[in-house]
Formats: structure tokens, sequence, C-alpha cells
């Protein structure tokens, strides 16, 4: 029998307000061990939680960013558990009465057609404290950490959609390209800001029953998932193969072995009101501020990229797949740069180079205004590429305007055709059979008399009027 | 004297200035107090000691109280079993008690003790820095032997306060606007709601109370009128199952890991050590009370929501009928009231507090008008011979007033 997937994802984003979600301890869990605490995060007895206005209004625009419908209502519950990272027994959650319902995300499926995943709802919750296990020793103790207990959470929970690590993989990327967007949170699965479990049930292939499921932690990458969800999906149909039941339960992917393995039953403990939060009222004038407040998204800007600045489909995508990107490109254009070398040069050019150097847009000395003067310079063909491409070097390591940089280090192109011919003529004579092979048709040639040329000059010709020379010399 | 009375003397205790500075203010142990051993009652809060005041004693530390010290109490806040707060105002040794009310404890204890209790409406008072069991029915109670030393009180510790957001600031605001205003005069037409069928449907004996109401009804001005409020007999029901509820959720901090006694016994890991732990910890009364909480939690949620269902119509039933009338009379206490720690059960408890319960779950505010007392009633008949007020949430200054009128009236001063 041929199976299918049934896979459906909880992912919990960590936002980045500047308190936790119910006292004003900082929301910044990797200080010094137990150093934001506070008696509401430590939950003495008589403290009481006071809800977050900025954590209210950060994850109404992570939702609104994710298609979600806001609701007039929504209230917290106790999720009751009994564990050493959550002291006071229960976690602050939104269980009967989330903030948002329903929203989607689109991405492109295996055959790059567009596909629309259907969220189910968005809470917001409060994080537990942080177990640090010291197994050394003779005697293995377990100390907590309450920097991150209180800490603000949104949780998505989605539909069961999903029917591929494909389809998870390229959710996860959309989400977090989303939420990014609205600076409300960083959504790194590496530093755990965003994290997700993965619920996954088989079934024969076409049929539309919904199966025991199996829930799947631990993944720190978006590969993870991906892995995790497929070794799983093989795992179950093995089992259904072998006659074995499959059990609600949940198991961890072990990333070294590329393994899941049982944890522990799934507990689903009771959730009832909180009686101390008040119910969350939201009216419609609060809520156009909150929409108001989120900036233009992936897909409108895309668009506008398309139509304003000509740029292909594939280019706009680029140039708009993380906030910080589309607005240092849109401010070079503003500054006078074409748009489509500058798409290209970000590209090609700068994001690699900033990866080398470490960098980000945000703190490197590559201003979008220096970058607009070397689009330029490159455009007027004040220099050629080999030398925009020092010059970009240039720009990583010190002040200057590119033009300056342009003078001091004698980047200026060479563009007068009486400057290069006495070159043109010695590389001709030097490599008489390259020109044998061009005049006897190999075009290839050409490429290789240009770059001879090039090298002579130390890259400062101008390649196509040294190009056009030799054309109308062996012509 | 002082020392069966006080688990902690407060030896700086001097009053300050401001409108409270002649009263004396005796404080259970399950409110905050900065650097006070703040236990209520219970090994689970073993020599805790709380970092900071409670809102309310910091208001009273402003008005110029002296806060004389800690009074015993039942359990986290459960019961009046080994309670003191009563005998620190009868022996003259504090003005003023305070202690947490969420099922009446507070004016179970005033009646006892010959004395007036008062539960506000809930949120009236600010409930940061309060221990107890049920936070949807706590309120800072206040016991005295003077209405107008609770009035001034309640002024003094009520206000809107950041700390705690379930407060309603609009109804709030005007409560203690009525603190303000003249009120209502001795003379002004009073109607005095009497629930219908109280008594039978709880199987109680009414005789007592008829003689009261009757007392009440001769002073000129004065209308009795009946009315009904719906689904009243299953007012214990509901308290039990939303109390226990959210009694169980509550005590989950008490994990003794940060505070509170931790077991001796040798633990071969963490769950031991709390099942441990909580076991020593807890007395028979709140161990019984969070099972049944337990039970409905991962048993019968659908008890619970029911509870909350009727719950809301009680509010609703009681608000209507303090449209047509200024207040409400109960008993304080009629039938069983279990005296011995020996009786200490969850249905005994609910024995004891059954009249008193309807305006925790409802949030109205409450006040015990104490019967005649000797020394050798015994507690059950000083509580059934007290009666309680029940009036208009957010209307406390005006039901102060009319209790004093009707106080008055039942020790014949009128």
């Amino acid at each position: 029998m041929k199976y299918e997937a049934v896979i459906g994802l909880e992912i919990h984003i960590q936002l980045n307000s500047a308190t936790k979600i119910f006292c004003d301890c900082a929301n910044t869990p990797g200080d010094d061990p137990n150093t934001n605490v506070c008696p509401v995060c430590l939950w003495l007895p008589g403290a009481l939680p006071v809800l977050s206005r900025e954590v209210l209004e950060k994850a109404t625009i992570a939702c609104l960013s994710l298609n979600c419908e806001i609701q007039s209502e929504s209230a917290f519950d106790q999720k009751v558990y009994y564990y050493p990272d959550l002291p006071k027994g229960f976690q602050l959650s939104q269980a009967h009465k989330p903030l948002a319902k329903k929203g989607w995300v689109e991405i492109q499926d295996e055959q790059g057609r567009p596909k629309r995943l259907r969220l189910h709802h968005v809470h917001m919750e409060e994080d537990v404290a942080k177990l640090v296990h010291e197994t050394e020793g003779r005697v293995p103790i377990s100390l907590v950490d309450f920097n991150r207990a209180g800490t603000p959470l949104i949780e998505v929970v989605t539909e069961p959609d999903f029917r591929s690590p494909h389809d998870a993989m390229e959710f996860l990327k959309a989400i977090r390209n989303q939420v990014r967007y609205t600076g409300c949170a960083e959504c790194s699965m590496e530093s755990g800001t965003m994290r997700c479990d993965a619920n996954i049930s088989i079934r024969p292939e076409g049929s539309d029953q919904l199966n025991t499921k199996v829930e799947v932690k631990n993944m720190n990458s978006i590969h993870h998932v991906g892995d995790a969800i497929a070794y799983e999906i093989k795992r179950q149909i093995d089992a259904v193969n072998n006659n074995e039941p499959i059990i609600l339960h949940t198991r961890l992917w072990d990333p070294e072995k590329r393994v899941t393995t049982a944890m522990r039953a799934k507990f689903e403990g009771p959730c009832i009101p909180d009686p101390s939060v008040p119910t969350i009222v939201l009216d419609d004038a609060w809520l156009e501020t909150m929409k108001s407040r989120l900036p233009e998204m992936p897909a409108q800007k895309v668009k506008r990229f398309v139509q304003d600045y000509s740029l292909t489909h594939d280019e706009a995508v680029l140039m708009s797949s993380e906030r910080g990107l589309s607005e240092f490109f849109e401010s070079v254009v503003t500054h006078g740069a074409p748009p489509r070398m500058t798409a290209g040069w970000i590209a090609t050019q700068l994001l690699p180079a900033l990866k080398a150097h470490q960098q980000t847009l945000a703190e490197t000395r590559v201003t979008p205004q220096r970058f607009a003067s070397l689009i330029q310079l490159l455009e007027k063909d004040e220099i050629n590429s080999n030398s925009a491409k020092s010059v970009l070097e240039k720009l990583f390591e010190m002040d200057g305007t590119p033009e300056e940089i342009v003078e001091k280090f004698g980047f200026r192109q060479v563009s007068d055709a009486a400057d290069l011919a006495k070159l043109v003529d010695q590389v001709l004579s030097d490599n008489a059979s390259a020109v044998e092979n061009y005049k006897n048709g190999n075009k290839k040639s050409m490429g290789f008399l240009v770059g001879q040329a090039m090298k002579a000059s130390r890259g400062k010709a101008n390649p196509k009027l040294v190009q056009k020379m030799i054309k109308d010399l062996l012509a | 004297m002082e020392s069966e009375i006080f688990t902690y003397i407060n030896a700086s205790a001097r009053p300050g200035t401001g409108p409270m500075e002649d009263t004396r203010v005796a404080v259970e142990s399950g409110i905050s107090v900065e650097n006070w051993p703040t236990d209520a009652q219970s090994r689970a809060l073993e020599n805790y000691v709380a970092l900071e005041d409670a809102t309310l004693i910091t208001r009273l530390r402003d008005a110029g109280a002296a806060l004389k010290g800690r009074t015993a109490m039942g359990e986290l806040g459960l019961g009046l079993d080994g309670d003191t707060c009563g005998d620190a105002l009868t022996k003259g040794l504090s003005d003023v008690a305070l202690k947490i009310d969420t099922t009446g404890e507070a004016r179970m204890a005033a009646a006892i003790s010959g004395c007036f209790g008062f539960k506000p409406t809930y949120g009236l008072i600010p409930r940061a820095g309060l221990i107890s069991l049920i936070p949807s029915m706590e309120c800072c109670g206040i016991l005295s032997n003077s209405l107008e030393a609770i009035s001034t009180t309640t002024r003094t510790m009520g206000g809107v306060d950041e700390r705690d957001p379930s407060m309603d600031p609009d109804g709030i605001d005007q409560a203690m606007a009525g603190f303000d205003q003249s009120g209502p005069s001795q003379d002004d037409p009073l109607i005095v709601g009497v629930i219908r069928d109280w008594h039978t449907a709880m199987g109680l004996e009414d005789k007592e109370f008829k003689a009261a109401v009757k007392k009440i009804n001769t002073a000129a001005g004065i209308e009795i009128k009946t009315v009904d409020i719906k689904d009243f007999s299953l007012a214990r029901t509901v308290h039990n199952i939303i109390g226990t509820v959210e009694a169980s959720s509550s005590a989950g901090r008490f994990d003794s890991v940060r505070y509170g006694h931790r077991t001796g016994a040798s633990v071969k890991n963490w769950n031991e050590m709390y099942i441990h732990s909580r076991g020593e910890s807890f007395g028979p009364l709140v161990k019984a009370y969070l099972f049944q909480g337990g039970y409905f939690q991962y048993r019968d949620y659908n008890a619970f929501l029911d509870a909350c269902r009727i719950r809301a119509r009680l509010m609703a039933s009681l608000e209507k009928a303090l449209e047509s009338v200024d207040l409400i009379v109960l008993p304080v206490a009629a039938g069983a009231v279990v005296e011995s720690e020996a009786s200490n059960t969850v249905s005994g408890f609910y024995d004891t507090f059954s009249l008193t319960l309807l305006a925790n779950l409802t949030g109205n505010p409450s006040v015990s008008i104490p019967g005649a007392v000797s020394p050798g009633t015994t507690n059950g008949d000083a509580a059934r011979k007290a009666l309680q007020l029940i009036g208009p949430r957010f209307d406390d200054a005006g039901l102060l007033a009319r209790a004093s009128r009707i106080s008055d009236i039942l020790t014949g001063e009128v």
C-alpha cells in the first residue's frame, strides 16, 4: 500500500520585546543566570502577572503578518504540569481563547507551484525556565535559570496541511520571513528564538482519515526539521508494514545519529482560565493602529519592485527576501544607481563579500550611498567590473568615497584607444596561435585575447573597447 | 498573652501620622509584609519572609497605621482552624485585624468573636501580595469592633493599583467616591431583601433568622421584601468546584525548591521530592481540597465549566435582585458549624461556610453583624446568631453605612 504523511507544525517564536510578558524584567535570556528575575517571574507567593502592552502589540503585528484574524476577545489559561522548569505548576498560555485564528502563508510546492498552507491559530504564552544539567561530579545536579522564565512567545499552530518535508521547510522559511519583516522577532532556529515541533502521522494515500500522531521535537535548524520528518515518515511506514502499532508519544530528533528516539508519552494536562490576567478586549481602532504599523510585506514589495524598477520576478524576490536587504536596495537606487545593475551587484558581489567579512547590512561600512556611487562609476564605464570588485573590497577596509578610492589606487578604466593601441599590438604579436585560431573561426580565442590584454593593462583597460580594437585589427 | 495570639510581634510597631494614626492593625500571615514571616500558616511556606509589602500594607503604613504583628490563621487561608485574629480584637491588642476572605473566613471569624467583619467588593482592595488558594474570590477582609474603623481602613487600602491588573478601574473609582459622599442617612427608606426559601433548599433552620428579620422590620422606614436568587442552592457546589480547581493550580508553586519545607527523606528523583515534600507540608483539609481540585481538573473538566456558567448566572441573578432592594440579609451560618480540628473535611468546611460563600462567588461586598455573644456562647451559636448583609458591587460605603443602622436596630439602640 502507498502511504502519505499528514504533518502539522507547532512553532514557538520568541518576541523581541524589551521586557518579559508579565513583568518588567529584561527579555534577554542569555544574560548571566538568574539576573533578570523578580517576584513575578520567580512566581513567589502573592505576585500577580501584569500583561505587557508591548508584547500584546508585537504578538498582534506578527499575527497580522501571517494573515490571521485577530480575536476581539482572548484570554490566558493555566496549562498545568509539574516540572522543575515551571515552578508555579502551570504555564500561562492561551488554550481556549487564542489571540488570533486562521491565517495562511504561501509557499512553492516541489513542482514550483504556489501552495497555501493554513494556520489553525496563533496564541501568546510565557516561556518556562531553563534547566542546566550538570552531570559531571559524583552527584548529578540540575540547575534552574529563570532568565528565560516569562519571556514572551507566540505559538503558531498549523492545520495538518503538510504532506512532505519540503512543505514543512518552505513553510518555516516563509513564516520566518514574514515575522522577521515586522521586526517583532528574530526567528532564528539556530539561536532558539524559533523552535519547531512536528506532529506526524501516516495514512493510505488518498484517504482523509487522521491517524494517531507522533510528536517530534529538538530540531534546531530548518534542515533538521526536514530530515526529522523524512525519518519519522519512513519509521512509521516501516512500523505499519511490520504490523506494529503507532502510539501517541513524543520523540526527540538526534542530529548526530540522524534518527528520532522515543522520549515520553505525550502529556496533555488540563487548562483552566487564569483568574488574574484579565480578558484581553481589542477594539477596531486599536487594531487599525496595529495594521498601520505593519510594514510593506514581501509579496507586495516584489510586485512593486517589478513594476517600479523593472526587476525580473526572481530579482525582486531576492531583493525582498529580508526587510533590511530590501531597504538597502531601495536606498541605493534612491541614490541614483540603476536598479537592475544594483540588484545584480548586491546578489553576486555585496552579499558574498558581507559573508566573507562576517558583517550584516546594518553594521557594514558599505553604506547605500557608497555602494550607489560604486555602481554609478561602473555604469558610466569609469571603472570596469574587475576594478569595481577591487573598489568594493576597499570600501570594506577604509573610509572615503569610491571616486577617491579609484583615484588613489588608479582603478580608473583606460578607455582611450591611443593609450591601448600599443598594448593590443603587443598581445596580438605575443599570441600568434590564438590569432590564427580566431581567424580560422574559433570565436573562443577572442575571449582569451581580451583576457591577455586585460592582464597586460593590470585590469584597467575597458574590455569592450579592447574587444572592438582586436576585432577591427583582425578583420 | 500577646504571644498566644500573635505568631510574630512587630517590636518596632509605632504609629505614623495620617488618617489611621490611632489604629493598631493585626495582619494574618497570608498578607505579605516586607521582612515579616509570611507563611500563610503552612509548612509549604516555612520560614518564608516576604520580599515586599502587599500594596494594601504600603497604603496602611502611609496612612500612619501601626502594624502590630501576625495572627494565626487556617492553613493557606482555608477555614478557621487555630485562627486568632478575632482574639486580637476582643483582647484589646489591636483595633483592626486583616484576614483574607475567600469563602467567608473574615466574616465568620468576626461573628464568632462578636465583632464586625467586612469583605469588600472583589478587586476594590488590591490583591498584590495576598497569598490564598482561590484568586478569583480572594479579598482582604477587615475585622473590627467599629464599623467606622472598617470604613476608614477600606478607604485607606482601596483604589486602583498597577500591580493588580484584575481590578475594574471604573467600578473602583465609583466605590472610592462613595466614601467621600454623605451616603444614606438613618431616616432614608430602606428595602431589605430576604432570599426566598434560602433555608429549605439547603435543609437549614431559619428560626433565629426570622426573629432578627422581624426585629429589623419593626424599625421605622424599613421594608422587608422577598427576592429570588436563581440557583442559590447550587452556590455551595459551585464554590466547591471552582475553589478546589483554582486551589489545585495555585498550590502548584509550593514545590519545596525555592522556599518552604523540603523533605528529609532520601528520594530518587525530583518527582519523589515533590511528592514527599508536599505530603509532609500540607494539612488534611488542604490536601483533601487539592485532591478534589485535581479530580475536576483532570477527570471532570466539564463540571468545572458548568460551575463557571452557574457562577455567572448567580452573579446576574444577585445583581438583578439588588436592583429592587438596597441589600440582602442572610445569617452568617445556619445548621452545622464545624468547630473542631477532627472534622477538618471539605464537606465540614462547606457546612460551616455555606451561606457566606455566595458573596465570594459573585464578588459583592458583604458585612457581618455580630449577634449577642457571652462567654458561654459556642462558636456555632455565635455564627448562627450573626447576620450578614450583601450589597451591590462597588457600593461598599453605602453597605457599611446601612450596616451601622441595622446593627443599631438589632442592639436596640434606635
